[in-house]
């Protein structure tokens, strides 16, 4: 992150260096790639010898993590964008979070069986 | 007039108005796709059924993400050659990326297209059969002969001709047991002409739009009558006054001259039906006889996970014992196999369906011992070719669809975040090729406006990215 006078901003007028700008992209894309080939191969291999789904599912959402941190890092230049930017994206996770656990939580709190059957049945 | 900081950075904000716009779009979205991902979740970790595992292609999904990220790199050097004011690249990076867009899609379409032609039918037993529908007689229509009489509602507005679309001809050149590829036994009626037919009172006419409408006009006339009789009478004070019966009925009994009907139908179109009669959904009413009810199906996968009993399966009351050996052959093989070489997964089987199910953790041993498809087993999917065409009791059924939203909430939830990511897909697309088409003009005038609308609109495009980054391994892989 950095604030509003970074100089390095890609796409400002004062900076020249392009050609260093399009060599990150490129590696980046092929990264994506090879991040891209790893999720398949993690799909099906027994990971780390656990032995359990649980363990392919949390390495296959690391790298789809890690490969959307590099998106949003160089490909929608988050690396050098305004501090403002930043707050929004804070305020955003803090929603889903809470999003999330509302959801989940609903897990935790199913309806019994004979009450879903009187709503349905006997309103 | 001028729209300030579409270029400038606001003093505020230390951003153009566009840029600071497109993420607050973003961060909405974040929050929209956000709760169909924790929706999906939230089904998957109750579902009460087995999960499907592994059941989409890989391939097409793979492509797709390759396509979407190398899109991703051609957008942003589409933005970068423009900032280089380099025109030429920068109009060959986004034509890429809009190909990139279609080519996606295009995929896309080929998956969906095969969702709805595949289907499933759940037996009574709790055996589900996976597969495609014969189409050489009846498919999984309802064939209804000797139709000498329809009832029409005139009273339901909705109750029209459609039953005059369903005619079908049988095809005497068909020979049953050697079926003539692209030749169906029932083949639809050259022009649907009216058809001729006798009214209560005897008079012979050609069942038309134009009839119907009069003698519903009729039926509506008198209605109203009665209607403002009562409100009259109503107004008058006279709580006592009893709505005599209408003048004309409710509906009409007509009696086809000539050859009788032959129908083929949707069980989807129909109310209920037996072996005298079909009642459509918009009420209208045939009696004739029932041919035949049973659905062609050509199974090339057999999930006997939900089966009371699997050895008592309905399946192989079609399948025959000689398909039944040769499952329990190669589950015995899959088993064996299992236990030598991921015994922490064989240790885990259940005994009872319900556990079975429920679980999650012994997916891998259900998928494999209890469920082949053509992809687990070469054997058994050669005996399952397409020449075995079952015909499958209508009355052994629970449930049948393709694999459309109402399957299972898999496909439900599938369908619907690839459909709003395909959305998305086209709408960034549409973008792109506008600012392709037209951006020649701003260029010569101000370069960087045209450089900042790439951006933002790149912006939205790798969001489509990011989506699928996670949607991908979370439906396919996982």
């Amino acid at each position: 992150m950095s604030d509003s006078t970074s100089p390095t901003l890609p796409g400002d007028p004062h900076d020249h260096d392009w050609s260093a700008h399009i060599k990150t992209y490129l590696i980046v894309g092929a990264i994506l790639f090879g991040g891209t080939v790893l999720t398949v191969g993690a799909a099906f291999m027994d990971v780390f010898d656990l032995h359990h789904r649980w363990a392919n599912i949390t390495l296959g959402l690391s790298i789809a993590t890690f490969k959307c941190s590099l998106v949003a890092l160089i490909f929608m230049h988050l690396k050098n964008e305004k501090t403002i930017i930043f707050k929004f994206l804070i305020f955003t996770s803090i929603f889903f979070a809470v999003m999330m656990f509302l959801f989940l939580s609903a897990q935790k709190d199913p309806l019994p069986a004979d009450q879903t059957h009187n709503m349905v049945f006997k309103k | 007039m001028e729209i300030p900081y579409t270029v400038q950075p606001r003093p505020d904000t230390g951003l153009a108005n566009p840029k600071l716009g497109i993420w607050l779009f973003l961060a909405s979205e974040v929050m929209l796709f956000g709760g169909l991902f924790s929706s999906y979740i939230f089904l998957r970790v109750g579902a009460d059924f087995a999960w499907p595992f592994h059941d989409l292609i890989v391939w097409p999904g793979l492509t797709n993400t390759f396509v979407l990220i190398f899109s991703s790199v051609t957008v942003v050097m589409a933005w970068a050659s423009l900032k280089m004011r380099q025109y030429r690249k920068y109009q060959m990076y986004l034509a890429i990326t809009i190909l990139c867009a279609v080519a996606f899609m295009g995929l896309k379409s080929y998956e969906y297209w095969g969702k709805f032609h595949h289907y499933g039918i759940t037996l009574t037993d709790g055996t589900i059969m996976e597969g495609h529908v014969g189409h050489s007689k009846q498919g999984d229509k309802i064939v209804f002969g000797e139709v000498n009489k329809i009832t029409i509602s005139l009273k339901n507005p909705s109750s029209d001709l459609r039953v005059l679309d369903y005619r079908v001809e049988k095809n005497a050149k068909f020979d049953e047991h050697h079926p003539v590829e692209g030749e169906h036994l029932y083949h639809d009626v050259e022009g649907k002409d009216p058809i001729k037919v006798k009214t209560q009172d005897g008079k012979e006419v050609e069942l038309t739009k134009a009839w119907l409408s009069e003698e519903r006009a009729k039926y509506m006339t008198a209605h109203k009558a009665a209607n403002a009789l009562e409100r009259a009478a109503l107004d008058a004070g006279n709580k006592e006054y009893q709505r005599p019966p209408l003048t004309v009925p409710e509906s009409v009994t007509l009696e086809v001259v000539g050859e009788p009907l032959l129908l083929k139908v949707g069980e989807r179109d129909l109310l209920s039906y037996d072996k005298g009669s079909l009642v459509f959904r918009e009420e209208t009413k045939v009696t004739g006889k029932l041919v035949t009810d049973s659905i062609e199906f050509i199974p090339d996968c057999i999930d006997l996970r939900h089966a009371k009993n699997m050895d008592k399966s309905t399946a192989w009351k079609y399948l025959g014992e000689d398909m039944k050996a040769k499952f329990f052959a190669s589950r015995e093989k899959s088993l064996k196999e299992l236990k030598e070489h991921k015994p922490w997964l064989f240790n885990n089987i259940k005994v009872d369906a319900a556990d079975r199910v429920k679980s999650t953790g012994d997916e891998d041993v259900t998928r494999r011992a209890d469920r082949y498809n053509d992809e687990d087993d070469k054997e058994w999917a050669h005996s399952l070719d397409h020449s075995k065409l079952i015909e499958i009791d209508r009355a052994d059924k629970r449930f049948f669809s393709n694999f459309t939203p109402r399957y299972n909430n898999f496909y439900a939830i599938y369908f619907m975040m690839t459909g709003l990511h395909g959305l998305h897909v086209i709408g960034g697309a549409a973008v792109l090729l506008w600012f392709l088409c037209t951006g020649r003009k701003m260029y010569e005038t101000n370069p960087d406006q045209l450089a900042n609308r790439i951006e933002v609109g790149g912006l939205f495009w790798h969001f489509v990215d990011l989506v699928w980054i996670f949607l991908f391994p979370l439906y396919y892989l996982m």
